[in-house]
């Protein structure tokens, strides 16, 4: 859906933190998978696991490591509640940002279809 | 929290391999990282990449990470302010300090050996040349440059590597505020 990167930069630990509220809890891996399906096509495990580590450090997630029969441990995050009151504050800044964008450009045009080549 | 992974039971040895391959130089990349925790991304990276290989496969999990250098830089840009890079200022100071007068040498004793050359060949001994004896000979059969350093090229070169890497310091500083 976008490519903007800096743009997923900004939005991507909110994106995660609601996945997470959603889901409860859940692995890097199976974020990325949620995400692609949600429309970030082009998101990449690499993007998403440092954004996971800076959310744990700062204490927006928690973790615990569940093991598995089949293969080695995979740690789970789940959102504290500190990082459920930031998800909600990041998600009334992100409308009054798409607010005050809607306002001053309009409705977003639809996706423009690729110009032919010319030789 | 410690990551205790262990090896999925289908992992092959070249896909093992593979992956200390990529986390040997995704380490490399992050020496500027806080210790305690790069070897915690690591070990959660080895335990997260081996478990999605099972459904992946490992050339595909490691594809998607991208490569080790632009993985360490997204680490690195996620912290709270940017890291000193000690590692890149001990390299550049090293080479300002070791490589610089090593080219100088040579372009001296070249520059000497062709200036024999000029005036028939033969032999010259020169002292204290960037605190290293040269000794050029240059004969019709071909000629030899050889280096004898003292004892206070070194010093003399480890003051050098200081001054830069403390002039690099602040220029760092400088430009990151």
């Amino acid at each position: 859906m976008t490519g903007d990167t800096q743009l997923l930069k900004g939005v991507l630990p909110m994106l995660v933190l609601g996945s997470l509220r959603a889901r409860g809890e859940s692995y890097g891996y199976e974020l990325v998978t949620t995400l692609r399906e949600a429309g970030l096509e082009d998101l990449s495990t690499g993007t998403l696991y440092p954004v996971l580590a800076r959310l744990e450090r700062d204490g927006w997630v928690a973790s615990r490591l569940v093991a598995s029969s089949s293969g080695p441990a995979r740690k789970y995050y789940a959102p504290t509640d500190v990082g459920r009151a930031e998800l909600d504050r990041a998600h009334r800044a992100w409308g009054e940002l798409a607010a005050v964008v809607t306002d001053m450009l309009g409705p977003a045009p639809d996706r423009a279809e690729p110009a032919p080549h010319t030789t | 929290m410690s990551m205790s992974a262990s090896s999925a039971p289908h992992t092959s040895l070249a896909d093992r391999i593979r992956l200390e391959w990529y986390l040997l130089r995704l380490e490399s990349a992050l020496q500027d990282y806080p210790g305690r925790r790069r070897k915690q991304i690591l070990a959660e990276l080895r335990g997260e990449v081996m478990a999605t290989a099972r459904d992946t496969g490992m050339a595909a999990a490691l594809a998607d990470l991208g490569r080790p250098a632009r993985l360490a830089a997204r680490y690195l840009s996620e912290l709270p302010e940017p890291r000193p890079r000690w590692n890149d200022g001990a390299v550049l100071a090293a080479l300002v300090a070791f490589g610089f007068p090593v080219y100088c040498w040579f372009a001296y004793g070249i520059g000497a050996s062709e200036a024999l050359d000029a005036v028939g060949g033969g032999k010259a001994d020169i002292s204290s040349v960037f605190g290293v004896d040269v000794r050029v000979v240059s004969t019709a059969g071909g000629g030899s440059i050889s280096f004898a350093p003292h004892w206070g090229w070194y010093v003399g070169c480890l003051v050098v590597g200081v001054v830069a890497f403390l002039l690099g310091a602040r220029a760092w500083r400088a430009l990151r505020d």
